[in-house]
């Protein structure tokens, strides 16, 4: 177990550092370069040189990605010329708007996806469950935009029961002071994390019903519900929560969509801006923070799972 | 444990052992799996309405433009924001343009992009992962870790980050978005290639002297086909969404160019007067055609877990 943990936080840290690799060439594929971005065009050859030397960017590239990774490890992030504020500066304000976004938006679609998909898989091919299905077909195949625009002009527009945008004037945790404007955008993601949810849900319970250990329970005569309760909804429950962590990159994705139609103001919607603005270092700070999370969640949810299920063995 | 999920899309890897069409067949004789693959892929309904919203709605958007003719792009600006009527079904935008005939232009560029996504992507992925599985050990772990970092970037970012710096144009937006889909079929690949490797028959081309090139192309990768087809089929309906969200953040192709993202991004601006044919027909479509594509790609996985079941 010890050995597992350790050989994947190992390979979790392989992986971070090709993700700064990556980050760190699409840096190097800007056109022109940072000194002439930064300075503008009527700055002088020796206003650049002085810009670069003062920066490390005239030192030889591989020397540039350890400045880079050491300056990562000492928790800069870079610099938003356009903001004028340091990338972690925008982060830290911004994030806590996510989690009050995304949060509630996993827990609820949560709440409705494991009973559907189980009761699903537990009925399968019946009424209920082609009805379940084709919703989450059409909910997938919603581009997620055009559902939170959908949810914006009937309920805000047309029937006038929910404010139209996020609420303006609060940020993080006393945005939850104004439920009322949270409601859409944290809608428009449950609908499209649901369809996900449930239909991942219900192929993990079928996968499970065809288990050997399902057999034997109900052979000693255990009640179908506590089968369900006691054998599948356990198994099940733990590979969603494996699910959780690889989705993070969709979940940020559409936490953008959401935060760009209802102005909400978390990351997805700073890089958003800062593409419209030109803002590279903020751009690139923001995709490789999501990056690194995403690894490190893959990481705690694959830890997590092995400790929970002991059946898991790995090499 | 790892491997079984690629990415968080209906398609990639997600096991779904539902099967409709399970329990009405049985297999005659081997050697007639890709008759039986068809045969319980044309059982399934779902499969065969995908396969008729997609002859449809592929028809509607090539051969549409046949019969009903105009221009596109023609701005008639006395004639902005009309209703449907006479001369023209689906009205006008605010640019006068007709809705019919825009419908049937964007489509057709959202079908060759998602198709052309598809093919490069899948192909790219599938000699990727059977060249990682095949020869495991270093190879293997440097590459899957490099595919490992690639699916942690959300590919809607770096996309909206590298418009940013280029204008994209068709075949931008096709490489880019192939970019970021070979993933999960690299991982699907290499999961499969890991247990063909030490099957009987690769051995016996082994123990013959065949070359390690012979095995891959002749064994391998005709093996890997099946995964990848299916795979192939959710990553049409994958990069036609995408490609929508890219239209409507302003970062398609370049606007007076008909995209069924672009017409939703400018009609929803209308949802205050009603104009509902500029809100509901393109993003319909969407929905239609992604939809018809995944329930093929579903179909198609049942129907090739059933045949790998008979056996």
């Amino acid at each position: 177990m010890i050995r597992y943990s350790i050989s994947r936080v190992l390979q979790a840290l392989v992986v971070i550092l090709i993700v700064t690799l990556v980050v760190f060439v699409l840096q190097h594929l800007l056109p022109g370069n940072e000194a002439r971005a930064v300075l503008g065009v009527r700055a002088t050859p020796g206003e650049i040189n002085a810009f670069e030397r003062a920066n490390g960017l005239n030192r030889p590239i591989p020397i540039q990605y350890l400045d880079y990774l050491s300056r990562l490890v000492h928790g800069n992030l870079g610099f938003s010329y356009k903001l004028n504020e340091s990338v972690v500066t925008v982060l830290r304000d911004d994030i806590p708007n996510d989690i009050v976004l995304v949060v509630p938006a996993i827990l609820i679609s949560l709440l409705i996806a494991i009973p559907v998909g189980m009761y699903q898989a537990l009925h399968r091919n019946r009424a209920f469950d082609y009805a379940a299905t084709g919703t989450a077909f059409v909910l997938y195949s919603m581009p997620s935009f055009w559902t939170g625009l959908l949810l914006v002009g009937w309920f805000a527009i047309d029937l006038r029961w929910l404010p139209p945008e996020a609420p303006q004037n609060s940020s993080g945790i006393s945005m939850l002071a104004h439920p009322a404007g949270l409601v859409l955008p944290v809608a428009t993601l449950v609908l499209v994390y649901i369809a996900f949810f449930s239909r991942y849900m219900r192929s993990s319970v079928i996968d499970t019903l065809a288990q050997d250990y399902i057999r034997t329970a109900r052979a000693k005569g255990m009640s179908e519900r506590a089968v369900a309760l006691h054998h599948i909804f356990h198994n099940s429950f733990l590979s969603i929560v494996t699910l959780l962590g690889l989705s993070l990159p969709a979940i940020f994705t559409v936490g953008l969509i959401a935060e760009q139609i209802f102005n909400l103001q978390g990351i997805g919607l700073a890089f958003y801006t800062a593409v419209g603005n030109k803002d590279y270092p903020l751009e690139l700070g923001v995709v490789l923070v999501i990056g690194v999370a995403t690894v490190i969640g893959n990481m705690l949810a694959d830890i997590g799972y092995a400790v929970l299920d002991p059946r898991v063995r790995y090499d | 444990m790892t491997d079984v999920l690629a990415g968080p899309s209906l398609g990639d890897g997600v096991p779904d052992p539902s099967l409709p069409g399970e329990g009405g067949l049985v297999d005659k004789q081997g050697g007639q799996s890709s008759w039986l693959l068809l045969r319980t892929f044309a059982e399934n309904k779902l499969a065969l309405v995908g396969v008729g919203l997609v002859v449809t709605i592929a028809g509607f958007c090539f051969l549409g433009p046949l019969f009903y003719h105009g221009d596109s792009l023609a701005t008639r600006l006395m004639d902005y924001n009309l209703p449907p009527g006479a001369g023209m079904p689906l009205g006008t935008d605010d640019s006068g343009r007709d809705v019919l005939l825009r419908l049937m232009l964007g489509g057709q560029s959202s079908l060759e992009i998602g198709i052309a996504v598809a093919l490069l992507a899948t192909s790219f992925g599938a000699v990727w992962g059977t060249l990682a599985g095949f020869f495991g050990g270093l190879p293997d772990a440097v590459m899957m870790r490099f595919v490992d970092a690639m699916l942690a970037i959300p590919a809607l970012f770096l996309f909206l980050f590298l418009a940013s710096v280029v204008q994209p144009n068709l075949w931008l937006i096709i490489v880019v978005l192939s970019v970021f889909s070979w993933l999960a079929p690299a991982r699907l690949a290499r999961g499969e290639v890991l247990s063909l490797r030490t099957r009987e028959y690769v051995d016996a081309v082994r123990s013959m002297g065949g070359k390690r090139s012979r095995i891959i192309m002749r064994h391998l990768l005709p093996n890997v086909m099946g995964t990848i087809v299916v795979n192939a089929t959710f990553q049409v309906a994958d990069a036609i969404i995408v490609l929508a969200l890219l239209s409507y953040l302003g970062f398609g192709l370049a606007p007076p160019a008909p995209t069924w993202g672009g017409m939703l991004s400018s009609g929803v601006l209308y949802f205050y007067d009603g104009y509902w044919w500029e809100i509901y027909p393109a993003g319909l479509m969407i929905v239609l055609t992604v939809v018809a594509f995944n329930f093929i790609g579903d179909a198609l996985r049942d129907a090739s877990e059933v045949r790998l079941q008979r056996r």
